[in-house]
């Protein structure tokens, strides 16, 4: 059975744009194992969505706005002498402790479960000084689900653990992402057993030198996927 | 004319020159970068919060970040980057500040703004770049046109697209789907084999 090439396009478009059904997904991902060169096309797709950026007619911005960047662009490279464009990392320690403190409660929550193996790498991570950790809430369908993310910067080491998230079907899988600058990142992937996971997730490189405002775990509908479109299913908070 | 395409006039600075010049602290770098990219995010964040202060805010916030933080432009365009960002970050303070637009208020309002004349040459390849996606809209049926519009610049989820229009889930995915392939297959003709800018 072959796939038409309007079929292959509409399945691009919805992975492109997040709606695919869980079996359209699998479908896709077989077609382009069997056809890599797919893979272009659906760069070329998600450019075209990304060309409508274009279409509201340019505008300039008020002068002022011109000033108040150059105004900070000089305040940035006077304080950055000598030249270093890698914002401070700026962990402080009672900030550390009170997310020490919610990572060993997260703990306790996930007690019986595979953490306690993993408690020895957390509390090794929690004595460095350059530790920073997120709580996760899940968000709408998935609101019972929690975990937390403790990531060790020196080390370029982070542990996950999470409860409560659903089963998921074929190939999808729960997906990691970092939001640096607005912008999503993958982190890592992880399965769980029961709706929960623990596991040791090496800091990507990409990552070393980024500021990480928040995590966010999304439901991907194929394993590889590059960009999140899946719905998110936990998210961090302060 | 794309800043970033080599065989273009010499005098003009590809992307990539200024974005090392801007890392390297020349002030005239950011100047050209904004120069070329702002009125497309100052535009772009007006289309989708409706409100210049916030739009002004947005502006300046992207280019302090690209000012200050690492990205690493071989990973893609910068246009690309710039633009993406713009309307995450559009959309994320669009969210913050309460919610949405009502559908209503979105829809029949993507057409262009007023706008000033823009100072700069390559301002007219992005006139013209504005030009063929709108063409390329244009060909798109209404309720395909309409439903990705309201994703892309309003944050809309198919959901509340189709509890607003009281049309079945699938008839949006549907819209969606066939509206993004027909864009891609009329921006294919009009700016070649790949589509891409």
């Amino acid at each position: 059975m072959t796939a038409s090439s309007e079929h292959i396009q509409e399945l691009i478009a919805g992975f492109v744009l997040g709606n695919l059904e869980p079996e359209e997904a699998e479908e896709l991902e077989q077609l382009i194992a069997q056809k890599p060169e797919l893979n272009n096309e659906v760069e070329h797709v998600k450019a075209s969505l990304g060309l409508m950026a274009y279409v509201p007619q340019p505008v300039s911005p008020p002068s002022r706005v011109q000033s108040a960047i150059l105004n900070e662009f000089q305040e940035f490279h006077a304080s950055q002498e000598p030249k270093t464009l890698t914002r401070p990392i700026s962990w402080r320690w009672s900030w550390v402790l009170a997310s020490a403190a919610a990572a060993l409660a997260f703990g306790f929550g996930l007690d019986n479960y595979r953490l306690r193996s993993q408690d020895e790498s957390v509390i090794a991570m929690l004595q460095q000084p350059n530790t920073r950790l997120f709580a996760l809430r899940g968000t709408g369908s998935t609101v019972r689900a929690s975990g937390g993310v403790v990531m060790d910067l020196d080390k370029q080491d982070a542990v996950l653990a999470v409860q409560n998230l659903p089963a998921l079907s074929g190939t999808q899988t729960y997906h990691l992402w970092a939001v640096v600058d607005g912008e999503k990142v993958a982190f890592g992937r992880f399965k769980t057993t029961e709706g929960k996971a623990v596991e040791k997730i090496p800091l990507p490189p990409g990552l070393y030198n980024s500021v990480i405002s928040s995590l966010v775990v999304t439901a991907e509908p194929i394993a590889e996927s590059p960009s999140p479109v899946g719905p998110e299913v936990l998210v961090s908070v302060l | 004319m794309n800043p970033d395409e080599p065989g273009q006039k010499q005098t003009t600075p590809t992307d990539r020159q200024l974005f090392q010049d801007l890392k390297a602290g020349q002030t005239s770098a950011l100047n050209a970068l904004y120069e070329r990219y702002a009125p497309i995010v100052y535009g772009l964040a007006l289309q989708i919060l409706k409100d210049s202060q916030e739009a002004e805010d947005v502006t300046q916030d992207i280019f302090i970040s690209l000012c200050k933080d690492d990205h690493d432009p071989t990973r893609g365009s910068l246009g690309s980057y710039i633009t993406t960002l713009t309307r995450s970050r559009s959309i994320d303070k669009m969210r913050a500040r309460g919610g949405k637009l009502k559908l209503l208020e979105h829809w029949g309002q993507i057409m262009p703004l007023d706008t000033g004349p823009s100072s700069l040459m390559e301002q007219v390849s992005f006139e013209e770049r504005s030009e063929r996606v709108r063409e390329a809209l244009g060909q798109i049926p209404e309720n395909q046109r309409q439903a990705l519009e309201l994703v892309y610049f309003g944050g809309f989820s198919q959901v509340e697209i189709a509890q607003q229009y009281k049309v079945p889930l699938g008839t949006v995915k549907s819209w969606l789907r066939l509206g993004l392939v027909k864009l891609r297959q009329q921006l294919q003709s009009s700016l070649g084999n790949n589509g891409s800018i």
